[in-house]
């Protein structure tokens, strides 16, 4: 399946890949189909790209990379509406913003997450105190201290 | 916008189905108890919002930046540091 997108062009997808998230994403409830591709080989980035709207693509890291104590508690009408009958099926995404073009962060409120069985995803929020929307993943300030000798 | 008085104990109803309970209140906090269908998902307002703001910031910010890819290789280089380390303690 061809598709235009923003950054590569006109690529080619398994049509077999494509994750749903019917009520689309907060604040892009009109996306509904998406693709994951890989930023480079081997690295933990991937493009979360929306498959009918070329320009709109996310960054996104499975968050149990970076954060590896990381929990999600799904509801149970969570899970039975995407028809999640074991936690491995569970795929996670975290979408990753850049601020102030120096510093990456990834949003642990507002994971994605995806029926790897089904493709079915959404966009779940989690209540209370403990994750915010912006966890810092690097930064160019880190990267300074890390290297005192330049 | 519909607005009215209630005191703890009292409740509204929205629809057949959702109920809102004034469990207590305190000063400027009000402890609400919300009774609704499985398949109404209740959140704070403010919760959603933000997730929407980032979900927007995240979609400008990886279009628009141009020193993504540095970025992309030092970050893919403090999750290697992190793995070590993590396999050596």
């Amino acid at each position: 399946m061809v598709i235009q997108t923003a950054r590569f062009g006109e690529i080619d997808i398994d049509p077999e890949g494509i994750i749903n998230i019917e009520e689309g994403l907060l604040g892009f409830p009109e996306e509904n189909r998406f693709c994951l591709l890989e930023t480079k080989p081997g690295s933990p980035f991937r493009w979360f790209q929306a498959v009918d709207r070329g320009e709109l693509a996310f960054l996104v890291i499975n968050p149990y990379d970076f954060f590896s104590d990381y929990e999600i508690f799904l509801e149970d009408e969570v899970a039975e509406e995407m028809m999640l009958a074991k936690p491995e099926d569970a795929a996670v995404l975290a979408l990753v913003s850049i601020q102030d073009a120096e510093s990456l962060t990834a949003n642990l409120v507002g994971p994605v997450v995806v029926n790897t069985r089904t493709g079915k995803g959404m966009q779940v929020v989690l209540d209370g105190e403990r994750y915010s929307t912006r966890h810092l993943i690097a930064s160019q300030e880190q990267d300074a201290a890390a290297s005192p000798a330049a | 916008m519909l607005i009215l008085t209630r005191r703890v104990g009292q409740a509204i109803k929205i629809g057949d189905e959702i109920e809102i309970t004034v469990v207590q209140v305190s000063g400027d906090q009000v402890r609400l108890g919300v009774t609704a269908p499985r398949n109404v998902r209740v959140h704070r307002t403010e919760v959603l919002e933000q997730i929407a703001q980032e979900n927007v910031l995240a979609a400008q910010s990886s279009a628009e930046t141009e020193n993504i890819e540095r970025l992309l290789g030092k970050s893919a280089k403090e999750k290697k540091k992190r793995d070590s380390s993590g396999e050596s303690s």
